[in-house]
């Protein structure tokens, strides 16, 4: 599948495994497999076993307007697809509008999967990340137990997990409380700013999150994000 | 530390700057919690920040300032250009004074340029190599800091492929290394071009090993490379003559900043006679290069460096700073090392890869009003008395004692 994204496909895929990873937080377990990404030979984006888009509904269905998957599927696998069309309604609705904790966590996960496929993907970043491949970030919001470990997984390359309390990771961005975690993962953080009035405190290797930083602004960027 | 107005003017300062304070001073790249964002004065070795908290200066403006701010003679020369002008249609004649300057203070100094700033002559000086040699390629330390261009910055932002297409990279120390670039490229490489030692930010410093510079030497004779030493940080502090002395080394084109104006903005590139036509023929200038407030502040600043011997009296204060503050740390069980040279050493912590630990203590030293920069060489100002040094390592204790606490 590696072959298939490129700097055209990127964008998109990495929104499809950025819904997935929302997913993984929000949803059960049975629902986030209906949400499992992958790209087709024929360019065209697919979720679980039977939802397919092509690439301009895609855009569509993410910036909130209406687009038709493939029909035919609806009709040979309808159970499978309509769980899929109804668990990426459901994510659509936590990137609209996060309001519980578990939402906003999961929003906070899709942007770190979102990146990570920029990390694994865009020339940039790769280039960027080249020498970085032993070393390890985490993502934290204070007095919260749940931690975001970002690492190099071989073959996987970059990928976001979970990570326990125990864990030091080359360099860590703490957000301060959950209402910047939100903020954060909207894009709606001055980095800059925040940095300054500890909503988001940063430890460690700082040139490392110094090119994460570089690589989310691409990604914020060029992957398109609902209401966008 | 009272941080009140430091933060509104950050506020403001982010509305209408791109990211409100850039490069190596932004917040981020420092304690952005623990640091003034902005300073309102300086005197001596000491400055104050915009809400009057004064601080015991170990960075003397990352470097610019070698004998204090503000120091009185340099401040006198300064003020009586003032009553001149500073930028006129033809040079000032403080333009030739200065270039005579350095080419009697500079053993292999046969003629002298002046920009700004050290990033407008390092990048001169590897087009005039590649002018005089016919070649392209330029070979560097890798993690050497050579200014802000884009065969060079340390930043990620605004490349295209090319930049960096003629730029190859040896890890420092490593002969084997830069003389395999060279043979795989032979007649291909204009110019090596280094730091007198190794000074990244974010890791320790590293000196040249034994016989490094007279093997680089060797090696750029035998591959007719010209050798450019980047003395931009280090000029002055090692050797009141260039850091090349300090190491017993000839390099054909060196570049000095930072100390040389002390605190007036200016740069110089020496060099070789046999680079004199190539220099006439690589096109330099800028808008305000022929500054003769920054002219009269870089003679004075050679006169006092020269007079009071002023290189070897900022390593020897350095070199007693860094082992009693290294004692300090061996009381407190933190295996704290100041690497590189004394007059600008780099505080690393054994088994402190991902600089956690050197954070944390810079912030109870800034707490205190100790300016420790986590990621960065400190620069030892020669307007420290020892009884400033005896006032830091104390506070320093103090420091390290909460910080260990914590």
């Amino acid at each position: 599948m590696n072959d298939l994204i490129t700097s055209k496909t990127l964008p998109l895929w990495a929104a499809a495994r950025s819904i997935y990873g929302c997913g993984v937080e929000c949803l059960s377990a049975k629902n986030s497999q209906s949400l499992v990404p992958r790209i087709l030979p024929s360019g065209e984006f697919s979720f679980g076993t039977s939802l397919i888009f092509s690439p301009k509904s895609f855009v569509k269905v993410i910036e909130g307007g209406f687009a038709l998957p493939k029909i035919r599927y609806f009709l040979t696998a309808p159970t499978g697809t309509f769980r899929s069309v109804i668990n990426l309604a459901r994510v659509g609705k936590v990137y609209r509008s996060p309001s519980q904790i578990k939402e906003i966590h999961g929003m906070l996960n899709g942007s770190l999967e979102a990146i990570c496929c920029y990390l694994n993907h865009h020339l940039v970043a790769k280039k960027a990340f080249h020498d970085e491949s032993s070393r390890t970030l985490t993502f934290e919001i204070k007095g919260m137990q749940r931690k975001w470990l970002i690492k190099m997984d071989g073959s996987n390359g970059w990928q976001v997990g979970a990570c326990s309390s125990l864990d030091r990771a080359s360099a860590c961005l703490a957000f301060n409380d959950i209402e910047v975690a939100k903020n954060a993962a909207l894009g709606a953080l001055d980095s800059w700013l925040s940095l300054t009035n500890a909503e988001i405190i940063l430890s460690g290797r700082i040139p490392l999150l110094d090119k994460f930083g570089y690589v989310s602004r691409i990604a914020q960027n060029e992957v398109p994000r609902p209401g966008r | 530390m009272k941080r009140i107005k430091s933060d509104l003017l950050f506020q403001n300062a982010n509305r209408v700057i791109p990211t409100g304070i850039y490069g190596h001073m932004a917040p981020g790249a420092g304690l952005p919690l623990d640091f003034p964002h902005f300073c309102s004065s300086g005197k001596g070795a000491r400055f104050t920040d915009v809400d009057g908290n004064e601080w015991m200066d170990f960075m003397c403006g990352f470097g610019a300032v070698l004998h204090g701010y503000r120091h009185e003679a340099i401040e006198q020369a300064v003020q009586k250009q003032r009553e001149l002008g500073s930028v006129f249609n033809q040079p000032h004649f403080l333009m030739v004074e200065l270039a005579e300057k350095l080419v009697e203070l500079i053993d292999f100094a046969d003629w002298a340029v002046f920009a700004k700033n050290g990033s407008d002559l390092t990048t001169w000086a590897i087009r005039v190599a590649r002018e005089k040699t016919g070649r392209e390629y330029i070979i560097k330390a890798k993690g050497a800091y050579h200014g802000v261009d884009a065969w060079c910055d340390p930043g990620m932002g605004g490349r295209i492929s090319s930049d960096r297409e003629f730029v190859l990279e040896f890890e420092w120390n490593n002969l084997q290394q830069l003389e395999s670039l060279l043979v795989n490229h032979s007649n291909q490489v204009a110019a090596v071009i280094l730091t007198p030692y190794h000074h990244a930010s974010f890791g320790p410093s590293e000196l040249p090993s034994v016989g490094f510079w007279k093997n680089v030497e060797m090696l750029c004779k035998q591959h007719d490379a010209a050798l450019v030493l980047d003395d931009v940080r280090c000029g002055w502090r090692l050797d009141d003559s260039g850091s090349h002395n300090y190491f017993g080394f000839c390099p054909d084109l060196a570049i000095y900043s930072k100390a040389l104006g002390n605190g007036y903005a200016i740069s110089a590139c020496v060099g070789k006679d046999k680079f004199r036509t190539s220099a006439a023929d690589v096109f330099l200038t800028g808008s305000c290069w022929n500054d003769a407030y920054a002219f009269s502040a870089a003679l004075a600043s050679l006169q006092i460096s020269r007079e009071n011997l002023v290189a070897k009296s900022v390593l020897e204060k350095g070199k007693y700073f860094c082992s009693k503050l290294e004692e300090v740390g061996q009381e407190y069980g933190i295996k704290l090392k100041m690497t590189g040279v004394p007059s600008m050493p780099y505080p690393w912590i054994e088994g402190d890869e991902d600089l956690y630990q050197i954070q944390g203590l810079c912030k109870f030293a800034a707490a205190e009003g100790l300016y420790f920069h986590p990621h960065h060489n400190w620069f030892i100002s020669n307007a420290l008395s020892y009884e400033d040094l005896d006032q830091a390592l104390f506070i320093a204790k103090k420091a390290l004692g909460k910080f260990v606490e914590q």
